[in-house]
């Protein structure tokens, strides 16, 4: 796009009436995001028809802002509450709830924000610059890549354990277990359905997220009596100079990863920010230092990055091609279907007063939610100081109802209350509950690649290369993973015999 | 004092779920006030399939009209899973009184009649309407160097083992529309390599790459990556206004070729005669003042409203179609 599209594209956007929809359209998507139990998806659908009444580009910026908001309102409960309200703030409740615990609510909430808008703001003039241009790269991504990047993604399970890996695998495994009951996508089969028809609709992924960490959480405290419900201090609201330095190097590597992986199908923002945390992770542990499980501030910057990186990511195949990356740009497109505009590489040609108004948008939307989020930190960060008594009920409502708006079935709202006992029993057994979310997420997806690739050609793993980088890097990951775990037990094997001859 | 308070929260929270759980599960009485003035209040539509399909578009368009019209809201809550069979049995157990109604289609109605176990009868239900139907695309990659519905013939016909289409699961009138296609060519279905995908979106997609060689799906599936150039769509089941261009397999000689999905409103059977009789009429109506034409046709989508005895007849004998096109692959 040229300089000169770009700036009426601004032009077109800096009206009144566009300001006051993206503004409105930040504050609810937040507002949605900030509930506890609910998410951008959730928040998109619910605003969807509401959108279908405003001309195209306010349309669209309407719902972006929604999105925008959403993803940042997500967070804030994700470090908060230990709620993620979506499964992309899954890291920033690991990282961010023991930063809260710590009275570091604040520097959390304030990192999460201005990662995420570093990367909304370089994934947007990324998408000006490329354009269509590398578009096609998308149609590139058959089956068989995909495959491959599905078992790629599945090696980030091994960094978001904590303890044992072999723990890790198994609640994958049931992740994947889980994913598949209902009515298989491919043969139309019924699976572990029992031939029961509600167990048909199978396991849909909110309401078992916020049932396993909203409604769980709330079983734990409860459980625990009045051990933590000692109000946890605020303290300081800005991030200390050393916090700050540590999130800089974060944000820039989960912006380019994100960005970049967001160009390709089937890359969900969610995914980025789950390989983003366990590389960044990884990184730490290597230099000695890691804070990671403890409350990282590297584990918030880099997949909140991540995360917004993808998703801008994703407008470039979303335009170009038509393409949808995920579920919220499938709405997107949605959207477009309905103002009678096609996606295409025509879109930045004859439609492109109407790209670069979108454009645009996106970045007056990050400054709003950047403007809007930074000061309300202080009002947040007090929702950590309201007491149990009353946060623990408005939690469970939330979360529930947010269980039943997915799709507006009962059966949801039983499986999210359902799910909050079996994660109090799984944290008795000190089992993770983060990679059972990662499987269920990636088991649907690994299974239909997978099935579509052995049918489009039983030997499809010799015959694409890009299948095979994905193979190899995901193999040397593993093996990685193993020998160290080997060595650092040697390690301790040895200290501990060390100790005892020294006796 | 601390021994009390995490049995007081404990408390707070139990009723609090409680007091959510009833809230939702609490339904409006059904009202069972005279009918002459229906409606006296807001209708439920339940669209069977997710937010932002065209077929989700195009129930709204219809519910949009039809409560301008009549001068209620109808809230439209999209309810997802189980092959749209969740969906439809809350529509058909609740009360008859058109208060509950349905976005009907092809998928929700007449492929179900495929289902096996299938916990209702598939045709217990009062069919209201059928407003719009679309056509449907054959599709093959531009890589692929077939630009015609004889190239593509000759390509399957020669050798049908390595001949690749997209598949939906046979449980989406796109797969009806491949059957339809190999049956006319002579192609025996269960040679071909059929390689699944869970919707035509990504169908068209693998068309496009070359991954497989032939895709069918609705045409408003093919219309970004046709615009790129990625995708050649060899010929329509039927006339769609956005493509006017395009050739139709009846005038290439395949006039059999005619698989079109559906758009339609149902509600309970033994809905009320008098509800039965305003919502059709209001639905005509809107068909002969073409007031559905502009939001339909950007989908894809030409208004054709049928009633009454047609409407049933139609629904039957595309149960009939489906049911002999899916005995050629089981």
């Amino acid at each position: 796009m040229t300089p000169d599209v770009i700036l009426a594209g601004f032009g077109e956007i800096l009206t009144l009436e566009r300001l006051a929809i993206a503004f409105l359209g930040c504050f609810a998507g937040t507002f949605f995001g900030v509930l506890p139990g609910l998410g951008p998806v959730t928040a998109i659908a619910v605003l969807f028809p509401i959108t279908t009444y405003l001309d195209p580009v306010s349309g669209i910026l309407m719902l972006a802002a929604v999105y925008y908001g959403g993803m940042y309102g997500g967070s804030t409960t994700a470090i908060l509450l230990n709620i993620p309200g979506e499964v992309s703030s899954l890291p920033a409740a690991l990282e961010g709830y023991p930063l809260t615990k710590r009275g570091r609510a604040g520097a959390a909430l304030a990192t999460a924000a201005v990662s995420s808008f570093v990367a909304g703001v370089v994934g947007t003039i990324g998408v000006m610059i490329i354009g269509p241009t590398i578009a096609r790269v998308a149609l590139a991504f058959g089956p068989p890549e995909q495959f491959g990047l599905i078992l790629f993604a599945l090696t980030a399970i091994s960094g978001l354990v904590a303890g044992s890996l072999v723990k890790g695998l198994a609640m994958a495994v049931l992740g994947i277990l889980l994913s598949i009951v209902g009515y298989d996508a491919i043969s139309g089969a019924q699976v572990m359905t029992f031939g029961s028809w509600t167990l048909a609709q199978g396991f849909s992924v909110v309401p078992v997220m916020i049932g396993l960490f909203g409604i769980g959480e709330i079983l734990k405290t409860l459980v625990q009596r009045n051990a933590d419900v000692v109000v946890a201090p605020v303290g300081s609201l800005l991030p200390t100079r050393e916090e700050r330095r540590a999130a800089v190097g974060p944000t820039a590597r989960g912006t380019l990863q994100g960005f970049f992986l967001g160009l390709i199908p089937g890359m969900l923002p969610s995914i980025t920010s789950f390989l983003n945390y366990s590389w960044e992770r990884r990184r730490a542990e290597r230099r000695g230092d890691s804070q990671f499980g403890k409350g990282a501030i590297q584990g918030i910057a880099g997949p909140e990055a991540a995360n917004n990186g993808a998703a801008m990511g994703g407008f470039v195949p979303l335009f170009s091609l038509g393409i949808p990356t995920g579920p919220s740009m499938a709405l997107i497109l949605a959207a477009l279907l309905v103002y009678g505009l096609v996606p295409g590489p025509m879109l930045f040609t004859q439609e492109a007063e109407f790209t670069a108004g979108v454009l645009a948008s996106f970045l007056i939307a990050n400054v709003i939610l950047l403007v809007l989020n930074l000061p309300l930190v202080g009002l947040w960060a007090k929702i950590a100081r309201v007491p149990f008594s009353i946060m623990g009920p408005i939690v469970i409502v939330c979360c529930l109802v947010g269980s039943l708006l997915e799709r507006n079935s009962m059966f949801d709202v039983g499986v999210c209350a359902a799910f909050g006992f079996i994660a109090l029993l799984l944290d008795r057994a000190k089992l993770p509950l983060a990679p059972l979310v990662m499987g269920f997420i990636l088991g649907p997806s690994f299974q239909e690649t997978m099935r579509q690739s052995f049918t489009m050609s039983p030997t499809f793993f010799v015959e694409r290369p890009i299948f095979i980088a994905f193979a190899l890097a995901a193999a040397a990951t593993v093996a990685f993973a193993v020998v160290r775990a080997v060595r650092t037990a040697r390690m301790q094997r040895a200290s501990r015999d060390g100790a005892l001859v020294r006796h | 004092m601390t021994t009390t308070r995490p049995r007081r929260a404990a408390i707070a929270v139990i009723a609090a779920g409680a007091l959510a759980l009833s809230a939702c599960a609490t339904d409006l009485p059904g009202g069972s006030a005279e009918q002459s003035d229906y409606p006296t209040r807001a209708i439920d539509l339940v669209l069977p399939f997710g937010a932002g399909g065209a077929t989700d578009l195009a129930a709204r368009a219809m519910a949009d009209a039809l409560a301008s019209e009549l001068g209620q809201p109808f809230n439209a809550t999209n309810q997802t899973g189980a092959q749209q069979v969740t969906a439809v049995s809350n529509v058909i157990g609740s009360a008859d009184d058109g208060y509950t109604l349905l976005a009907d289609g092809g998928g929700s109605s007449t492929v179900q009649s495929l289902l096996p176990d299938l916990p209702y009868a598939w045709d217990d239900r009062t069919f209201v309407a059928r407003v719009a139907g679309g056509a449907h695309a054959y599709a093959v990659g531009a890589g692929s160097g077939i630009a015609t519905l004889d190239e593509l013939v000759e390509r399957a016909t020669s050798d049908p083992s390595s001949f690749r289409v997209a598949w939906l699961s046979g449980t989406s009138t796109s797969d009806f529309a491949t059957l339809q296609l190999l049956q006319a060519i002579g192609v025996d279905p269960n040679e071909v390599i059929r390689v699944p995908f869970s919707g035509s979106g990504d169908a068209m997609q693998a068309a496009a790459a070359g991954d497989v060689d032939l895709a069918s799906g609705g045409t408003s599936a093919i219309a970004s990556l046709y615009s790129s150039g990625d995708l050649v769509p060899v010929a329509l089941t039927g006339a769609d206004p956005n493509y006017p261009d395009l050739p139709l397999t009846a005038d290439l000689g395949y006039p059999e070729l005619d698989m079109t999905y559906w758009v339609g409103l149902s509600g309970p059977a033994g809905l009320q005669e008098s509800v039965r009789d305003t919502l059709a009429g209001t639905l005509e109506q809107l068909g002969d003042e073409g007031a559905l034409d502009d939001s339909f046709e950007t989908l894809g989508m030409t208004v054709d409203v049928v009633t009454g005895e047609e409407l049933s007849t139609q629904v039957h004998e595309e149960a009939e179609t489906f049911a002999e096109l899916n005995a050629l692959v089981s």
